[in-house]
């Protein structure tokens, strides 16, 4: 098993999200 | 008086810590359905909706919203091409200040909340893990800036704290040197646990490239927080106390500084 880092003491460096996180027009309004 | 760009983030920071309820892309914390509907929609990804109302919600000048309503639609995609007429749409550089935008065009945007000088940022944004956060993120990763005239310069930096807490059953995994040597460690953890999720990240330490697992159902509901101000710790302890009760899970509770803008 790798080492664990514990945060908060290490800062992550969040990569940007795999999906989209905002509205596509093409996509239908689930509501 | 407070420029434009630091009106928008004490706006934005103000809902820091808000959540997604049970529902996906709903409240929860009212601000989530609130921005959505704002632009008529409910239920939908809504980090361009959060970037949207809470400008328009904020101090900034008359002239300030107006420019910001003319390129700011709950899709990226619209926003990068309206940014990109107005000549608005670039790179990060030494002009991108704190109240800027960062974006990439069919992903995600938020407020750059503070520059720093290794190629990262701090931001403040709207559905990042269902909630409003703020997080650090690297220029390198494609995030190009949407600029509206007028952002100004930030004021004297207020530092507050923030509080907030993860479910210990989340863990960090690292740091290689390299990321072909974390890629290795991370599927062969990816095969031992095959029952969890795992995604890449970075650190800032010498040795970068780290991965960050936990078992099934705990993707992007792991880490609450952080609550701003004098309440803050006392929103945590609170919040912390009924997410364990409720997950029989433990908790971690942290503690950061957060600068205004």
């Amino acid at each position: 098993m790798p080492p664990e880092i514990v945060p908060p003491s290490t800062v992550v460096i969040e990569p940007p999200p795999a999906e989209p996180t905002d509205y596509d027009e093409k996509q239908e309004n689930p509501e | 008086m407070i420029s434009n760009g630091q009106a928008t983030l004490r706006k934005a920071g103000h809902y820091l810590g808000a959540q997604e309820g049970a529902k996906p892309n709903r409240s929860g914390d009212p601000i989530v359905d609130e921005c959505q509907e704002m632009y008529g929609l409910l239920g939908v990804p809504w980090c361009a909706c959060f970037v949207g109302y809470v400008i328009d919600k904020s101090e900034a000048s008359a002239q300030y919203k107006k420019d910001a309503k003319a390129v700011v639609h709950p899709s990226t995609a619209e926003m990068v091409a309206r940014a990109r007429r107005k000549g608005w749409y670039g790179p990060h550089g030494k002009n991108t200040k704190p109240g800027h935008l960062f974006i990439i065009d069919g992903l995600h945007v938020g407020f750059v909340n503070a520059l720093n000088k290794d190629g990262t940022f701090q931001t403040i944004e709207g559905n990042a893990s269902n909630g409003v956060r703020s997080l650090t993120r690297a220029w390198s990763d494609g995030w190009q800036v949407i600029s509206i005239p007028g952002v100004g310069n930030p004021g004297p930096a207020a530092v507050v704290d923030g509080y907030g807490f993860d479910d210990t059953s989340v863990k960090i995994y690292g740091g290689w040197p390299t990321p072909q040597a974390r890629d290795q460690q991370l599927q062969k953890f990816a095969a031992a646990n095959p029952t969890y999720w795992t995604q890449a990240v970075r650190v800032q330490a010498n040795s970068k490239y780290a991965f960050r697992a936990g078992p099934e159902g705990t993707w992007n509901r792991w880490t609450f927080g952080p609550w701003l101000h004098n309440t803050g710790k006392q929103t945590r302890d609170e919040q912390m106390k009924k997410w364990s009760e409720k997950h029989k899970a433990t908790a971690r509770p942290w503690k950061k500084s957060y600068k205004e803008a």
